[in-house]
């Protein structure tokens, strides 16, 4: 059993390197443990995967560090609990756990030293309903403890916001950064070592804790779901789907189109459906294609520091172009940009009658926000043309086909979409009463 | 003064502004920023020049993510600061209230990220970039519309970023864009307490600064505050080459800026000396702190482009006294090779990895050069010299790689521990006669030297004989300790006496503490 508290540092990486912030984390939290450990001797106490030189046994060095670290540090992003290495790291972590069970609501229960870091800001995980914690992880929860009889307002700063900003805001950010490294080092350093795996592992053979049949795993080891679980109540994180767009800082995105999606419960004024995007990579209803413009959506979206919000038209229904009309109108009332995703299969179609009712919602200035053509076969449309055959007052972007292009351009259009949105404020201009005008140089006339 | 205590102070607000661009404005701003933090202070850097940002380069060895791909900046933090003036609006709200405050300072938060610099002095630097770089920066720029901004109450809202940022910080420094724009305004109208207008000594840029400052003072004194702003002009790129046209050039600038410039005790020979930075080629390749291109501390010199902006920052501050510490040659030479042009200095590492051991003795170097900048700032008071144990813990390297300043504080602090063996010596002797002369007198049973009938007075006069003698010794033993040729410096006649009247009493050389005033 190994007696130095060292931590495994799973998380998964965007299309860049591993994020600079992450990395200064990673390197710091080791320090820390190491300092509150009184151990100064390399190697680090961490261990992650970009230490891991090409050549060497990738999967070795990886399963060994799962097998022997005191504990898991899971960096909680969308993206993780999408990656199968992920899920693996996590997965072959927690059968490690020697109480661990599931509860009635199955949910994975009395985990052991797995410490989950969200990243991001709270809206994030809060947006959308399968952008947060998959059900079964939400027990697997960690907030630093305040302790009201000992008066650290700093500690109490910083947890807030953590709690509301996410790790990748506090790294750097002082005095929050020390704090909180103090209070994830000292959790560490606490936690008791856990044994080896029974058997060995590969990774071709390591569960992914994502796809594992939990219940099966726990009948044949004839372990009950604890009917009072001991871990405990999970830090009261935002509920997801109730986060409501707000100005300029949101986006909602209209996906006109018959691929197919998954009706979310939520309801709201601006839509009558919004779409649900799985993070589990299990068959469930979303059209592949589809499924990518919606994660480049929000990976545009996160880039420009925008909530996304994703909500499904079908083309088809009659009353369709009226209640996008309504929906739009009432964003552009509070400052809230839209796009119009148009599935270019959708728009034209043979139906003339329809094309015109879409094009007369284009045309409508009682709403700010682009029109966007997406693409998902044939050749890409000319988006010049439409726009000019329908008279149309604003442009018409196709989007790239290849994702990366697609994520750039995405960006670009909101953020043009933000500024078209501040300046028209749904329409009113009117200054408010008492507010001062930029202060401006005047009278300068270097020139003699 | 401790940090918190000074921190209580409002903060000051200045910006750095230049009518045209090229004319050394982020790197003055970049220097003074460096030697605040290097002497205690709390310092907030602001990158406003949005279109094109480029302060972040002079801190890029001590920037996490220095490219800034994943870092927000200020554009970020504005369209945040918009959302929150939208909602007001749409709410029909005209003051801003204590949650748009939080959600103000939040705003920043996210923008703000500390520069990855121990300052032995617990000063530090916090960087607010212009905003994230990559292919939608300029998208992000372009679309802000200020005006709109400031009709829908954003001046509230910068007011309160202003109000803000002086409460959390001594200094905030901030980056103007150059020329007349909607930015430029903001920088040098709204938020300053204090203007350092740069300038080459040309026409344009002359007439540029001039008129920008008239515009800004006739703004300041018509608006509702009416609060006086401050300028300092300061000419930069100073070249020597052609002395006649420095001449006439000289003359016409400080013309212009004489209306400007409050002198207050200086004459204006005294003040444009200071606040003229001079042309230095090696310094207009990469964006390197003069801290660390120029030796500082006691193997600096006068001619230098550090020497000059200590000069520049005396003024600034009214702080006589603020000068670079000295920084070891180590780290000297660690940071050129970050800054290094090729871009590999952030990839190339020293030929041997310090270890943990080797980091902890840097450590210790740079404590005791703190102390030194301690003593000497505390006017060499005793109790600030090396203890004990830290003298034991010096090795022969530490001693090779201390410059002067350094080398004089450790022969002064050796004296002083000689001198506490002579404190403690005396005092016993002091000590031994006091009781002697006491017992002497209480028990001294002759004739003739103690008048008959005040027998009962007689051991109160023992005790008060006995005391003048121990202030008679301790002042005669003071004063032979002090013709000595080896007192620490700082220490007198006074102190000695002091010190040895108070005996074990006396307060004691302690090892550096960070959190001491």
């Amino acid at each position: 059993m190994n007696d130095r508290p060292t931590f495994f540092f799973s998380h998964t990486r965007q299309e860049r390197e591993v994020s600079k912030f992450m990395a200064k984390f990673f390197r710091d939290l080791g320090d820390r443990v190491a300092a509150f450990s009184g151990s100064t001797v390399p190697p680090s106490l961490g261990i992650i995967d970009v230490q891991v030189n090409q050549g060497e046994d990738w999967d070795s060095e990886i399963l060994a560090g799962l097998s022997h670290s005191r504990a898991l540090v899971a960096i909680y992003t969308p993206l993780f609990f999408r990656r199968p290495h992920c899920g693996k790291e996590l997965g072959e972590f927690l059968l490690r756990s020697r109480r661990m069970g599931l509860d009635t609501e199955g949910t994975l229960a009395d985990v052991e030293n797995v410490l989950p870091i969200r990243w991001y800001p709270e809206a994030v995980y809060s947006v959308n309903a399968d952008c947060g914690v998959p059900r079964l992880l939400h027990r697997i929860s960690y907030l630093p403890a305040v302790d009201p009889s000992q008066e650290n307002p700093e500690l109490e700063k910083a947890v807030q916001r953590y709690r509301l900003r996410g790790m990748e805001r506090c790294v750097d950010v002082e005095p929050y950064y020390q704090e909180l490294l103090d209070q994830f080092a000292l959790t560490i350093v606490k936690m008791q070592p856990l044994p080896p795996p029974t058997q060995p592992v590969s990774f071709a053979t390591a569960r992914n804790v994502f796809e594992f049949d939990w219940k099966r795993h726990f009948a044949a080891q004839q372990s009950s779901a604890p009917e009072s679980p001991t871990a405990a109540t999970p830090p009261d994180w935002a509920t997801p789907g109730a986060t409501p767009p707000t100005p300029l800082t949101s986006i909602v995105g209209y996906y006109i189109t018959r691929r197919s999606w998954v009706r979310q419960d939520t309801q709201v004024d601006y839509a009558e459906s919004l779409i649900a995007e799985s993070t589990s990579g299990e068959a469930d209803g979303v059209d592949d294609a589809l499924r990518t413009v919606l994660n480049d959506f929000r990976e545009a979206g996160l880039r420009e520091n925008l909530t996304i919000v994703s909500a499904g038209l079908d083309p088809t229904q009659p009353a369709m172009p009226a209640t996008l009309q309504a929906n739009l109108e009432t964003l552009a009332k509070r400052s809230i940009p839209a796009a119009l995703v148009i599935d270019a299969a959708e728009w034209p179609s043979t139906d003339e009658q329809r094309n015109e009712a879409i094009a007369a919602v284009m045309r409508s200035s009682s709403w700010t926000g682009v029109i966007l053509l997406v693409s998902f076969t044939g050749a890409l449309p000319n988006a010049d043309q439409l726009g000019h055959a329908y008279q149309l007052p604003r442009p018409v972007i196709t989007l790239p086909r290849d994702s990366r292009e697609r994520v750039t351009a995405l960006g670009r259009v909101m953020a043009e979409a933000r500024g078209q949105s501040m300046r028209t404020r749904g329409g009113d201009s009117t200054a408010i009463p008492g507010a001062e005008g930029l202060p401006l140089l005047k009278n300068v006339k270097p020139s003699r | 003064m401790s940090n918190k205590t000074r921190a209580a102070l409002p903060g000051r607000v200045v910006t750095f502004y230049s009518y045209k661009g090229g004319t050394g404005r982020s790197m003055a701003l970049a220097n003074f920023a460096w030697l605040l933090a290097a002497n205690g202070r709390s310092v907030a850097v602001v990158d406003w020049d949005l279109e094109a940002p480029g302060l972040h380069r002079y801190f890029r060895p001590w920037l996490t993510d220095s490219d800034l791909l994943e870092t927000d900046g200020l554009i970020d933090a504005f369209w945040q600061f918009a959302s929150a003036a939208v909602t007001r609006s749409t709410a029909g709200t005209a003051a801003p209230s204590s949650h748009f405050a939080s959600e103000v300072a939040d705003a920043l938060e996210d923008s703000t990220r500390r520069l990855n610099q121990k300052f032995v002095t617990e000063g530090y630097i916090d960087f607010i970039c212009a905003g994230r770089q990559g292919p939608t920066y300029s998208e992000r720029v372009n679309t802000f519309d200020w005006k709109r901004f400031y009709e829908l109450g954003g001046a509230q809202i910068v007011g309160a970023a202003r109000d803000y940022l002086r409460a959390k910080y001594e200094w905030v420094l901030i980056d103007s864009r150059t020329g007349v724009s909607d930015t430029s305004g903001i920088c040098t109208i709204h938020m300053p307490d204090t203007v350092v207008a740069c300038f080459t000594l040309n026409r344009q840029s002359v007439d540029g600064v001039a008129a920008i400052l008239r515009s800004i003072r006739e703004y300041r004194s018509s608006s509702v505050d009416g609060s006086k702003i401050k300028f300092f002009p300061v000419a930069t790129r100073i070249e020597n080459g052609e002395a006649k046209r420095l001449e006439i050039g000289r003359a016409y600038a400080r013309r212009m800026m004489a209306e400007f410039v409050s002198f207050g005790g200086m004459g204006p020979r005294d003040y444009w000396d200071s606040m003229e930075i001079s042309y230095r080629p090696a310094y207009a390749f990469e964006e390197t702190l003069a801290a660390f291109g120029d030796a500082s501390g006691a193997t600096g010199a006068a001619d230098t482009m550090l020497s000059q902006l200590e000069e520049v920052s005396q003024i600034l501050t009214g702080d006589r006294t603020l000068r670079m510490p000295e920084v070891l040659d180590d780290e000297r030479a660690a940071v050129l090779e970050r800054y290094a042009f090729d871009g590999k200095g952030s990839q190339r590492r020293p030929a041997s990895e310090p270890d943990n051991a080797q980091r902890g003795d840097s450590e210790f170097r740079r404590l005791v050069i703190a102390k030194e900048q301690l003593w000497r700032h505390s006017g060499f008071r005793w109790h600030l010299l090396l203890s004990r144990r830290e003298l034991e813990l010096i090795t022969e390297e530490d001693r090779k790689s201390f410059g002067r300043d350094a080398s004089s504080f450790l022969l002064q602090s050796q004296r002083g521990e000689k001198l506490v063996a002579w404190l403690n010596i005396l005092f016993a002797f002091c000590s031994v006669v006091t009781v002697m002369v006491i017992v002497a007198v209480a028990t001294y049973n002759g004739t003739g030297l103690w008048p008959k009938g005040l027998d009962s007075l007689r051991p109160l006069f023992a005790i008060s004989l006995g005391l003048a003698t121990y202030v008679l010794t301790a002042a005669l033993s003071s004063y032979l300790v002090s013709v000595r040729g080896d007192l620490p410096y700082g220490v007198s006649y006074l102190t000695i006496l002091s010190l040895l009247m108070r005996g074990p009493l006396r307060p004691q050389i302690l090892d550096y503490d960070r959190s001491t005033p």
